[in-house]
């Protein structure tokens, strides 16, 4: 999956234009990074084609510490990352993200594979969006 | 971008006097010279300010960026900074540095974006992750 389909299948699922879709997917990519270590945002990166590597990576740093955010406030950040007016409408769009992200990286629930790994770190609240995402899609 | 790692080079040619000349391909030349606090003449570009001025414009074109990928309109940025240098534990450092962004939008509904974008400029900038010396942001928003 390269990055234009990407975009493409957020903006079907979360009914918006392409334009929308990729500030949502940049939000998203920007929060969950950060809620991972380095080192598995790295690993789940090597498993992305390179156009969304690069945007998954970008602004990232290696000695960055981990952004301990449960969900709530991980909902908070993307809406106000993404200018989205309301947390309910926070949680669609990161669990639209969550969905198409667990596809490129080969994951059809979102516990195969890198996807797992991912999965792994995240707190119980986030594991279910996650899971649900999977399950949604 | 290019892939990492990027090398950056910088030719300085001097002489007894206080003033150099900083050059590099493709570039204008930039003269320096010690600032006035250390007895420099005052009149070029001094470390010092040429740190701060890093610091200033890394911050701007990481702003620009992810700007551009959280597509926020914006119609300026600009920027004041501050750098305080003092004797620390026995060693003159810069101790702290302040920018002072002013980010002027259309919409004041963005107004909680543009805050956390710039916050996330600051968190991103290389030039800012690079240093020991804490950064201070004290951003303003203008509405129109």
């Amino acid at each position: 999956m390269n990055e234009r389909s990407f975009v493409r299948q957020v903006a079907e699922r979360a009914d918006c234009d392409e334009r929308r879709a990729e500030t949502l997917i940049f939000a998203v990519f920007q929060e969950l990074r950060d809620r991972l270590t380095p080192k598995e945002a790295s690993d789940a990166a090597a498993q992305l084609p390179m156009s969304l590597k690069m945007l998954w990576m970008s602004f990232d740093r290696p000695d960055r510490k981990v952004r301990r955010l449960h969900e709530g406030q991980f909902l908070r950040e993307v809406a106000r990352m993404a200018g989205v007016d309301d947390v309910n409408e926070a949680e669609v769009a990161v669990a639209t993200v969550f969905a198409v992200l667990q596809e490129a990286l080969g994951s059809s629930t979102g516990t195969e594979g890198e996807a797992w790994h991912v999965m792994s770190q995240l707190p119980t609240d986030l594991k279910q969006l996650w899971l649900s995402a999977g399950a949604r899609a | 971008m290019k892939p990492l790692p990027h090398i950056y080079r910088v030719h300085l040619a001097g002489g007894a006097g206080a003033h150099a000349v900083l050059s590099d391909a493709g570039l204008p030349e930039l003269q320096t010279a010690p600032p006035a606090d250390f007895d420099g003449p005052g009149d070029a570009w001094s470390p010092e300010h040429l740190l701060l001025a890093a610091v200033e414009s890394c911050f701007l074109f990481t702003f620009q960026t992810i700007a551009r990928n959280s597509k926020l309109a914006y119609t300026s940025l600009e920027l004041s900074g501050e750098g305080i240098v003092d004797r620390k534990e026995g060693v003159t450092r810069f101790s702290a540095i302040v920018l002072r962004p002013t980010l002027r939008l259309t919409a004041s509904n963005e107004r909680d974006r543009a805050m956390r974008i710039m916050e996330k400029s600051e968190q991103a900038c290389l030039v800012t992750a690079s240093l020991s010396t804490p950064v201070r942001l004290e951003p303003e928003i203008i509405i129109g």
